[in-house]
């Protein structure tokens, strides 16, 4: 008898312990989950936090039966942009700032599927290693999400944050950044990475750079005579000849100078910065043919191999040494010049080669002269020329990295011509006499 | 002890690579880090060395007494009454081990997964299931260290290579950290975070004598090495020096790092199975190892009666420290850093007095016999 | 006084107290020779494996009949517990007497006289006996006069015994208690004035079913047949496959007032004795009441009652036991319940079906990994979804997230009391789809499940994803090949399932702990339930991953079996050219060298 009374009130005394508990035990559906967030200058307070996150409205579960009966209640749902809410509030720091949200949002706010944080241009010239402290440390956050300083108000960009193709909003984002992959016009910044640059002796930091277009750059109207070829076209955010749906876009790259912006690189300096990281995965550019100006080219390029990077000092200057391997496919000859024949190929080689190279050589004086920061990270490679990190440290490589001398090598083979093997001119309607070959 | 069971080598490879490994999952990645910069990862291996070395030490000593346990050898060369005190001082430092390790785990759980909930509650049922293991005795930690072992190491490898993308093995230069004397140093004192292989001189009439011994001993401190150094180098890889100093748990953030697309990403979770159960398993043996003690320094036959008791005071080890900073600061300081002067010294000591006195267990059991 | 009493009593609850140890059984190795070895169980009270000397000693086995005894006393002796009378009405009288006559009407004495001066009796339980074999075989010849040709016999009854009566088994009985057990099996005795011995002839003519195919562990390739409640058909279904004359049946009685009947069958020269003389110690050691079959038997003599897993192998196909008796191991089988039990076994035995070894090997590991995920299935995926979406939501992929945000938006309660309300409905269905009869039984279980599950979730009752999850849960269940095995995988689920609820992965992981330290220190007849990883053991042939048949040489370790080899190192001869071929014989030397090592 006593053993079944001590049994019992042990039992009791555990269950009491376990069901008090499920302290950290909370429903899906009693968070909402800030997908994005947005910080701005305060102007009362420190900073000006916005979130966005899906509502939990219609479809789904029992509900999508009902909505397929009636057509063309599915039809209203759907016309809707996007299911998501947006917050905005004036608060001392982003984590009181989200406490303090939660007095107007129903439910709890959570960040851990946050996969963005967007930062205003005015905030990261300042510096924004005050605001990043909480995603580091804070055990919500993620260390994946994606950075973005963006031209303007992050509040606004945010408004414009709209899902167009589908309803989710999450994988509008996770599939908006991977564009950087299919394109290379603007990079992956990670949040690991970008702390990491921050921080480093190394490197310098870079985020994706965004901004809102007003559809007011595409030229309207009076159309000149010829329509001239313009290649190597690099864009802000915000200059995009675009009109469209979505009005925030991300173009280009925001490069740091420790925890402040420094600059920006335009959408086409940023396909170098990508090449000479060795990120580029793929991306199609276009060349003024030289034979025949006025003519494009479309190469698609990718890199051969990781760029050899190799550092030496002379002189007490470092001087490195950098070797890019691309390969390309043509994807387009205007010009309809023969150069898939074993003896123009080289000359397309060197086009792209000298293109490439141009535009390279461009991309690392700007970043020596105007932004002063190493982007490309090689700084990796001249601290193996010291042994300490003392001695590392206080030979201090930002200050050091303008005066550094890069030699810049590129090795460009075309490897394929696409689906033809040969560009046949076209018909020539006027009796100009130009080489005129059958096709057989 | 012939209660204690036996066991085979493999077996105690697992336990003893356990026991040492398991830091990995905790603070100890970042701690070294910040302490020798980007040389962590072969000053670690310099640590294995020195273990080895000791090692090999305790191995003269334990074959200079060929069939008795480290207790029972302490009590041969020092006499009755001084063997037994340092008995009990090491089975006092097991506990204060075991419970440093359980509050260390116990702090990391909370930051990473349960924030809210107290952690008396975390440290019930995880000492509840320790004592369930060690109540099986040492066959049933045995068991249950070579089951999870291979879960485990599939976890570890898992996360190392998950994160290959991420690395970039030029965040290991400059090659020689904060220089070669602080380097040395660290590595010398660190070699503390491998002694826990101390276990195999406790149970080693448990494990088929001398030979397996050996060969465990330095098997296990070989895998420890191994891993050990892996996982720094890959975590340097990953942070760098700087920010590589900053993080609580270094395997975590690792974890934390992985991601490859929108399905395949926020794996941490699962990982912190591999944790939690490597984390189970290696309290228990060292939660058995003062028990162990304990039973042999006064000739105890069942160590069962002796959980209870026992598990109290690893309650009372664990909730001592006040905050988190004084666990990493105080506690875990003195087990990683410094406790080699007491676990690689004293059997050191016991072996000269034994040279000088010319005391041999051989003899000794010729003499009886 | 009584303050004090429960004072103590009181302490005694908290103060330690030495237990007294059971035996515990190991298997003891044995050297392996053919024939005449054999090995004593070792029982240790220390509970530790020792590896001592082993003691050889030949077994005797025991004729379940004694030899009869010459009878030297011509004087009446009245029948009672000890004695068979030389009297025929004392026997008459004890017969009755023992069996309630009068009122027992099942019980029935034919009396008749043969050659018309000795009286005797046939004695049976009617139903029990096929009347056939009486009338024509035991009865008829007995009452024609021309069978006596020699008239100077000691006692008619051996005389009868070997010239008479045309049964195929009938035996001397001459102990009371034995005669009493032969007629409630359906044997029928004789008896003639004059001897104190019964013959009994085998007559058993009780209705009893074909053999079948199997109900609950049907294979796709692989014989088609199952056995039945009758123990005889049982054991010579085995027999069938195993046609060696080293296949032992051994029966011993089980129950007091129920008289049942169990046969152990083994391999002589394969399995360990140790393992035999265990097996025979724990049936023959039970005292109860009654027994009706092998699911009583098993809870009988397994080692450990608490276990959630079971620790003997219930199997009702006969290739299956016949592969385990091969294998080294002792099947037990009850008359009364379609099932052998095999001991002793491990864990992984309980994921083996017969169909692995009929299939190729590759398709045979296959549906061995797909029954362990399938055993995961069903005890963790509750759990971890409860833990999931409670407490790990950023493991969740965000777009999923969100749906189930949605899904679950409508719905009142919380994940764990829907979890909790549709593991209720689909163990409903399960048990209720066993009772409801026939043909609607089978239809029941589908149309409710789809029925519940879509009324639930359109009803804002469940979230649409916990559907899809019991119900992988439930299939997952019905995939692992044990009958027991699922249950402990039910209860293992509701473990997990209140864990992953309390504190998420950190107490499934904890869960996950305490069920294998409990599983790895269960014993299955001195087998530790997870023996080839657990203790750690290399060789294994068979364990999930299957190798070709060709490779599995040796039988499993932990058995300790005499003859260690089921095949040489080359079994198929026909990868080498020529039989005498000098490469073969140095390999078999080799192997010869080894095995003797």
């Amino acid at each position: 008898m006593l053993r079944k009374i001590s049994l019992f009130i042990s039992a009791v005394l555990v269950l009491n312990i376990l069901l008090t508990g499920c302290y950290d035990s909370m429903e899906i559906d009693s968070e909402v989950y800030a997908l994005v967030l947005g910080i701005d200058k305060g102007v009362n307070n420190k900073i000006i936090l916005s979130i966005q996150y899906s509502t939990y409205k219609s479809s789904g579960g029992g509900s999508s039966e009902e909505s397929g009966k009636n057509g063309e209640d599915s039809q209203s749902s759907s016309n809707k942009i996007s299911d998501t809410n947006i917050q905005t509030i004036e608060a001392p720091s982003i984590l009181e700032g989200i406490d303090m949200l939660g007095m107007a949002v129903s439910r709890r706010i959570s960040l851990m599927h946050t996969k963005m944080i967007v930062f205003s241009e005015e905030i990261a010239k300042e510096g924004v290693g005050n605001y990043i402290a909480p995603i580091v440390r804070y055990r919500e956050t993620r260390k994946t999400m994606h950075v973005a300083i963006v031209k303007g108000k992050a509040e606004e960009f945010i408004n414009e944050n709209k899902t167009n193709i589908g309803d989710s909003l999450a994988k509008a984002i996770e599939l908006l950044t991977t564009q950087s992959k299919n394109t290379g016009f603007f990079p992956e910044a990670r949040f690991t990475s970008f702390y990491r640059g921050i921080m480093s002796s190394y490197e310098s930091a870079v985020a994706i750079h965004g901004g809102i277009n007003n559809f007011d750059k595409l030229p309207k109207g009076n159309h000149s005579s010829t329509s001239p070829l313009i290649v190597d076209t690099g864009f802000l955010p915000d200059e995009l000849p675009r009109k469209g749906v979505t009005k925030r876009e991300f173009v280009g790259t925001a490069v740091f100078r420790g925890d402040k912006l420094a600059g920006a690189l335009n959408s086409n300096e940023t396909r170098y910065y990508l090449l000479l990281l060795g990120k580029y995965k793929r991306g199609i550019i276009t060349i003024d043919d030289r034979e025949k100006p006025g003519n494009e080219i479309a190469v698609d390029i990718r890199l051969g191999r990781h760029p050899m990077i190799k550092c030496r000092f002379e002189n007490g200057n470092p001087v490195i040494d950098v070797n890019l391997k691309i390969e390309s496919e043509i994807e387009s000859i205007n010009s309809r010049i023969n150069y898939e024949s074993i003896d123009n190929l080289d000359s397309l080689d060197s086009q792209i080669k000298d293109y490439l190279q141009s535009g390279l050589n461009k991309l690392i004086e700007k970043t020596q002269k105007e932004l002063k920061a190493d982007i490309f990270g090689f700084g990796h490679k001249v601290a193996g020329y010291f042994p300490t990190i003392q001695e590392w440290e206080q030979y201090n490589w930002p200050s050091h990295y303008p005066y550094a001398k890069v030699n810049l090598t590129v090795d460009v083979s075309i490897r394929r011509t696409g689906l033809l093997i040969y560009s046949s001119p076209f018909k020539a309607w006027e009796d100009k006499t130009e080489e005129k070959e059958g096709k057989k | 002890m012939s209660s204690e069971g036996q066991i085979g080598l493999f077996e105690a490879i697992c336990i003893s690579s356990f026991i040492i490994t398991t830091k990995i999952f905790y603070t100890s990645t970042s701690f070294i880090v910040k302490e020798v910069g980007t040389a962590s990862w072969y000053t670690t291996l310099l640590s294995c060395a020195v273990s080895l070395f000791f090692f090999f030490l305790i191995y003269l000593l334990m074959k200079r007494f060929e069939g008795n346990n480290i207790v029972e050898i302490y009590e041969l060369v020092l006499g009755k009454f001084l063997g037994k005190l340092i008995s009990i001082c090491f089975c006092a430092y097991g506990i204060f081990y075991a419970g440093s390790t359980l509050r260390e785990f116990v702090e990391m759980i909370k930051a990473f997964n349960l924030p809210y909930t107290p952690p008396s509650v975390i440290m019930a049922l995880f000492i509840g299931v320790v004592c369930l293991i060690v109540y099986f005795g040492l066959n049933g930690i045995s068991r249950i260290s070579v089951i999870s072992f291979f879960p485990v190491i599939a976890g570890f490898i898992t996360i190392l290579v998950l994160t290959y993308p991420e690395y970039d093995a030029d965040y290991l230069k400059p090659y020689l950290g904060y220089g070669i004397n602080k380097t040395l140093i660290t590595g010398v004192l660190r070699s503390s975070a491998y002694d826990e292989f101390f276990i195999l001189t406790v149970i080693i009439n448990s494990i088929h004598g001398l030979k397996n011994f050996k060969k465990a001993g330095v098997i296990s401190l070989l895998i420890a090495g191994i891993s050990f150094g892996i996982s720094v180098a890959c975590y340097l890889m990953v942070f760098g020096y700087k920010i590589g100093s900053e993080n609580l748990s270094g395997m975590f953030e690792l974890a934390r790092v992985i991601y490859y697309n929108r399905f395949l990403q926020r794996l941490e979770s699962i990982f912190l199975f591999t944790w939690v159960i490597s984390s189970v398993v290696s309290v228990s043996i060292s939660f058995y190892l003062p028990i162990s003690i304990y039973c042999k320094a006064f000739r105890i036959n069942r160590h069962k009666p002796l959980i209870f008791p026992f598990s109290f005071l690893l309650f009372l080890v664990a909730i001592l420290p006040d905050n988190l900073t004084e666990v990493l600061q105080m506690n875990l300081l003195v087990i990683r850093q410094y406790s080699m002067f007491f676990i690689y010294l004293v059997p050191v000591a016991v072996l000269i007095i034994s040279l000088i006195t010319r005391k041999r267990g051989a003899a000794l059991n010729a003499q009886k016999n | 006084m009584k303050k004090d009493s429960i004072f103590s009593r009181a302490l005694s609850l908290i103060t330690y107290k030495n237990a007294e140890k059971a035996k515990t059984f190991t298997i003891p190795e044995v050297e392996q020779s053919k024939n005449n070895a054999a090995g004593t169980a070792q029982y240790d009270n220390n509970g530790q494996t020792s590896k001592k000397s082993v003691h050889k000693n030949t077994r005797i086995i025991k004729k379940p009949i004694a030899p009869s005894e010459q009878k030297n006393n011509k004087s009446a002796i009245k029948a009672d517990e000890n004695h068979i009378s030389n009297n025929i009405a004392s026997n008459m009288a004890y017969l009755n007497n023992k069996f309630n006559y009068p009122d027992n009407k099942d019980f029935i004495i034919r009396e008749f006289i043969i050659k018309g001066k000795y009286k005797a009796f046939l004695v049976y339980i009617d139903g029990m006996v096929d009347r056939m074999t009486i009338n024509n075989f035991i009865l008829r010849p007995l009452l024609k006069d021309e069978n006596f040709v020699n008239e100077n016999e000691v006692c008619e009854l051996d005389y009868i015994l070997a010239n008479v009566i045309e049964t195929n088994q009938a035996v001397k009985v001459t102990k009371p208690d034995e005669v009493i057990e032969e007629i409630l099996i359906g044997d029928t005795g004789l008896y003639v004035d004059g001897c104190d011995y019964y013959i009994f002839s085998e007559t058993k003519g009780y209705d009893k079913r074909n053999v079948d195919k199997p109900l609950i562990e049907g294979v796709v390739k692989g014989s088609q047949e199952a056995f039945n409640e009758n123990l005889k058909t049982n054991t010579t279904l085995i027999r069938k496959i195993i046609k060696n004359n080293d296949l032992m049946t051994e029966f011993l009685k089980i129950g007091e007032k129920n008289n049942n009947l169990c046969a152990i069958m083994y391999v002589k020269g394969i399995v360990n004795p140790a393992i035999v003389e265990e097996v025979k110690r724990r049936i023959s050691s039970l005292k109860t009441d009654y027994i009706s079959g092998s699911g009583m038997l098993e809870q009988f003599i397994e080692e450990n009652s608490w276990s959630i897993v079971p620790t003997i192998l219930s199997t009702e196909r006969p290739d299956r036991t016949a592969s385990h008796i091969l294998d080294g191991k002792v099947a037990i089988i009850a008359e009364g319940t379609p099932f052998a039990l095999i001991v002793p076994i491990t864990l992984f035995s309980l994921f083996h079906s017969p169909e692995d070894t009929s299939m190729r090997w590759q398709y045979g590991t296959l549906m061995r990994f797909i029954r362990i995920g399938a055993f995961f299935f069903a005890t963790l995926l509750p759990g971890l979804y409860v833990a999931l979406t409670n407490f790990h939501r950023e493991m969740i992929p965000t777009d999923l997230l969100i749906a189930i945000a949605k899904a679950q938006e409508n719905i009142p309660f919380p994940t764990i009391l829907q979890v909790i309300f549709m593991e209720f409905a689909f163990e409903l269905i399960r048990e209720a789809g066993i009772r409801i009869p026939g043909i609607i039984g089978n239809t029941i279980g589908i149309i409710g499940a789809l029925i519940l599950g879509q009324a639930a979730v359109q009803a804002n009752l469940v979230s649409p994803v916990l559907i899809i999850i019991i119900a992988i849960t439930g299939l997952g269940n019905f995939a692992i090949p044990d009958f027991s095995l699922a249950f402990g995988a039910r209860i293992i689920r509701l473990f997990f399932i209140t864990m992953g609820c309390f504190i998420g992965f950190y107490g499934i992981s904890l869960g996950l702990v305490v069920i294998t330290a409990l599983i790895a220190n269960t014993k299955s007849f001195g087998v530790n339930m997870l023996e080839p990883l657990a203790p750690w053991i290399k060789k294994s042939q068979d364990l999930i991953i299957r190798k070709p048949v060709w490779k599995q040489e040796r039988r499993p370790d932990y058995l300790n079996a005499v003859d260690k080899t089921m095949q040489p190192l080359i079994s198929r001869k026909w990868t080498i050219t020529d039989a005498q071929n000098p490469i073969q014989d140095k390999i078999s030397s080799k192997r010869r060298d080894k095995d003797e090592q």
